[in-house]
């Protein structure tokens, strides 16, 4: 993978994880230190899942 | 008792009681069209009852039911597919009444809850209720073009 493919994909997983990190802040009832951290975590591996997702649709 | 609870109750009654009667008597494609149907009506009657219980915590059960519903609708549409292809449902007017019964419940929910991240949460299940519904209609009215290539 070449450097300006490795940025793409990094970039992409951190917009995945941006946006679900969002939606999971706006879901919950209470926002206090411990949802962030386990909102991170949880929107890390969504971010990852949903990269694999769209490739799996779109890159054929 | 409440006005909230009432405006559920009716909502569910009505709503379940006509998709139930529609899943269980008619052809096969009427079936389908009740059970997608009976889904994106049932939300609008959980946000209803959670605003009359006073819960908030309750409209994650219409999330939920927004998320599955459709992709429950999605995989009958595929497992289907045969016995649709030659007779394919539309049901336009009860897609789009029950499409229209829930944005207008999510909006008059959203008005008395005001802004804040609640109402984001609202308008979030508002959108995957009301799109899931239409895509998941879409789907049984026309299939699924281009899946079958390969």
């Amino acid at each position: 993978m070449k450097a300006p493919a490795t940025l793409l994909a990094v970039g992409e997983v951190l917009a995945w994880w941006a946006a679900l990190l969002v939606l999971w802040l706006t879901l919950i009832s209470t926002v206090h230190t411990l949802e962030w951290v386990v909102g991170a975590c949880a929107a890390g591996v969504g971010a990852l899942a949903a990269r694999a997702g769209r490739r799996a649709v779109s890159d054929r | 008792m409440n006005g909230w609870i009432l405006a559920a109750a009716v909502v569910i009654a009505a709503g379940l009681g006509t998709s139930l009667w529609g899943v269980s008597t008619g052809p096969l494609k009427r079936r389908v069209v009740a059970q997608n149907l009976s889904n994106a009506i049932v939300c609008p009657g959980l946000l209803l009852l959670a605003q009359g219980y006073g819960r908030t915590s309750y409209v994650d059960l219409a999330l939920i039911l927004a998320l599955l519903g459709p992709v429950g609708t999605l995989v009958f549409a595929r497992l289907l597919a045969g016995e649709l292809a030659d007779d394919p449902p539309s049901a336009r007017v009860p897609t789009w009444t029950v499409a229209a019964v829930g944005a207008a419940v999510v909006l008059v929910l959203c008005a008395v809850t005001g802004p804040g991240r609640a109402m984001v949460k609202l308008l979030v299940v508002g959108a995957l209720v009301v799109g899931g519904n239409l895509i998941a209609s879409r789907a049984l009215s026309h299939g699924f073009p281009g899946v079958d290539r390969g």
